[in-house]
């Protein structure tokens, strides 16, 4: 069965790019634009195997997102990477706190998103 | 700005007045000190008679009368200009302006980037389906070439089985012929016993007449005689009959057995080989060029997902000249406060350094946040650009 993955970037390109490959390997692939749409869309009827995040969003920030996520109970062991073009401890630190499962600095190819996904999701 | 203004304005704003313009007006009054000093010299003997001794006086009041005019000409050159404090507003309003000016710029490099980036993924997305069309097309093929290759197997099969029987057909038909040569000998001998048969029924015919004759000379003691003579002269005709038959029998055969299609089907034979040797040949074609498409389209299929990847810059970008925005719209707002500072006698600017400051400190920390794209020695150096936790 074929894994889906909600991706969380207030970026038009990066939404349309990683989903025109992950949809071409054959993943299934949401998107939101910000962290309050995103939690709507858990709060409804997704149920995604993988959450992939930007950090700097506006409205509500990765951060805050990663948060509210770990706060569903549906959502408490759903793995979440945090993708974004940071890179310092602090910030990771923080996101590990959190309950994130990875962080990934952008810009990455999707090849290399793809492998990070496949380690997260072994059926994927 | 009249110089009227400036005197209602405060007492404490003095014109500003550049050292050109002093300079030039000094060296005005020298000269003017001068043509006078000259003209005194030359008509003094004139001025005193008209003067009447008061020449020295009337050389003061020219000297004062001097200075006051090229005070004048000062001021009005520095009317010309506004105030220090309002002269630092207006520089900071156009610095502000310009920076509109060119966020506005920013933005539009911003929307116009995204949007190029946008259309190149569609489009990178339809060679993507067309490349995965013809890999799945490429993928199938040899199922459907498998299929044509069985098909053409059986029937070269069955062409071969032909072929082969077609081959042996010569030997086997010649056997057959010299088992027929050998029954046309043995007909051809027994032509030989034809001609015997014939002289036989001419030597019976010719005793059957005379038998007739002698039993018609016997009389009724003779007619059965002649019965018997009758019934072998009717066997004698058949004999001489069946000769006749063998005899075109054997001729017939002989002819026939002069046939020669086997050279020709030998030819066929040697012909359908030959297409089977060139469907071999195409379907290695096929095969070889199957792979070498499979193996193009794979490597496309790769460089459209490092196409996909690049395309991030323009997010990349968007971030940085956000970052720049933000820094340009606090810088912005202090300098507004700076400029207004300057009209207050006591102003304290310090703190306004300060906050300067801290704009530009703060800028370069989040700039540090991100990681560097294109300096391969600040990658080497920072954290890894992927982790799992």
């Amino acid at each position: 069965m074929a894994k889906n993955i909600l991706i969380v970037d207030d970026s038009a390109t990066v939404l349309m790019s990683f989903k025109a490959y992950l949809e071409a390997v054959g993943l299934i692939v949401e998107t939101a634009d910000d962290g309050v749409k995103a939690l709507a869309k858990l709060k409804g009827s997704l149920k995604p195997d993988l959450i992939i995040t930007d950090i700097n969003m506006p409205n509500m920030n990765g951060i805050e997102l990663i948060q509210n996520i770990r706060a569903l109970p549906a959502f408490r062991f759903t793995p979440i990477l945090v993708m974004t073009t940071e890179s310092q401890q602090a910030k990771r630190d923080e996101a590990k706190k959190l309950g994130a499962t990875g962080w990934v600095v952008k810009p990455t190819t999707p090849a290399v998103l793809l492998n990070i996904i496949k380690q997260v999701l072994p059926g994927a | 700005m009249s110089l009227e203004t400036n005197a209602d304005s405060d007492l404490t704003e003095l014109p500003i007045i550049t050292g050109t313009e002093l300079g030039r007006a000094t060296y005005r009054a020298l000269a003017q000190f001068v043509a006078v000093g000259l003209a005194a010299l030359v008509f003094q003997n004139d001025l005193d008679r008209l003067l009447e001794g008061y020449l020295d006086v009337a050389i003061l009041i020219v000297s004062a009368l001097i200075l006051i005019a090229n005070n004048r000409y000062l001021m009005r050159m520095a009317s010309r200009r506004t105030p220090f404090s309002e002269q630092a507003v207006l520089i900071v309003e156009n610095h502000r302006l310009l920076d509109e000016a060119m966020g506005v710029q920013l933005k539009e490099v911003v929307c116009d980037t995204e949007n190029a980036a946008m259309m190149l993924i569609m489009a990178v997305e339809k060679l993507n389906d067309a490349a995965n069309t013809l890999v799945s097309y490429l993928d199938n093929s040899p199922m459907k070439a498998g299929d044509m290759e069985h098909d053409i197997g059986e029937s070269v099969d069955f062409i071969i089985k032909t072929g082969t029987f077609v081959q042996e057909l010569p030997e086997r038909m010649k056997q057959e012929l010299e088992t027929l040569r050998d029954v046309g000998k043995e007909i051809d001998e027994l032509v030989n016993d034809v001609d015997v048969i014939k002289a036989i029924s001419h030597q019976t015919d010719a005793l059957a007449m005379n038998a007739s004759s002698v039993a018609a000379g016997a009389g009724q003691f003779g007619s059965g005689f002649a019965v018997v003579a009758a019934e072998v002269v009717k066997l004698s005709a058949r004999s001489a009959q069946l000769a006749l038959m063998i005899e075109e029998a054997q001729r017939t055969m002989q002819n026939r057995l002069g046939f020669n299609f086997i050279e020709e089907s030998a030819q066929q034979m040697s012909d359908a080989a030959k297409v089977v040797e060139s469907i071999s040949c195409l379907h290695k074609s096929h095969e070889a060029m199957r792979q070498h498409y499979k193996t193009l389209f794979s490597v496309m299929t790769a460089e459209i997902a490092e196409i996909l990847g690049h395309i991030q810059f323009q997010d990349v970008v968007r971030q940085r000249i956000e970052r720049i925005e933000d820094a340009v719209v606090k810088r912005n707002l202090l300098l507004q406060t700076f400029a207004q500072r300057l009209n207050a006698s006591d102003a304290d600017l310090l703190e306004l350094q300060i906050q300067m400051r801290a704009v530009l400190d703060e800028y370069l920390l989040i700039e540090s946040c991100h990681a560097p794209v294109n300096n391969a020695s600040e990658q080497a150096e920072s954290l890894p650009k992927f982790e799992l936790f």
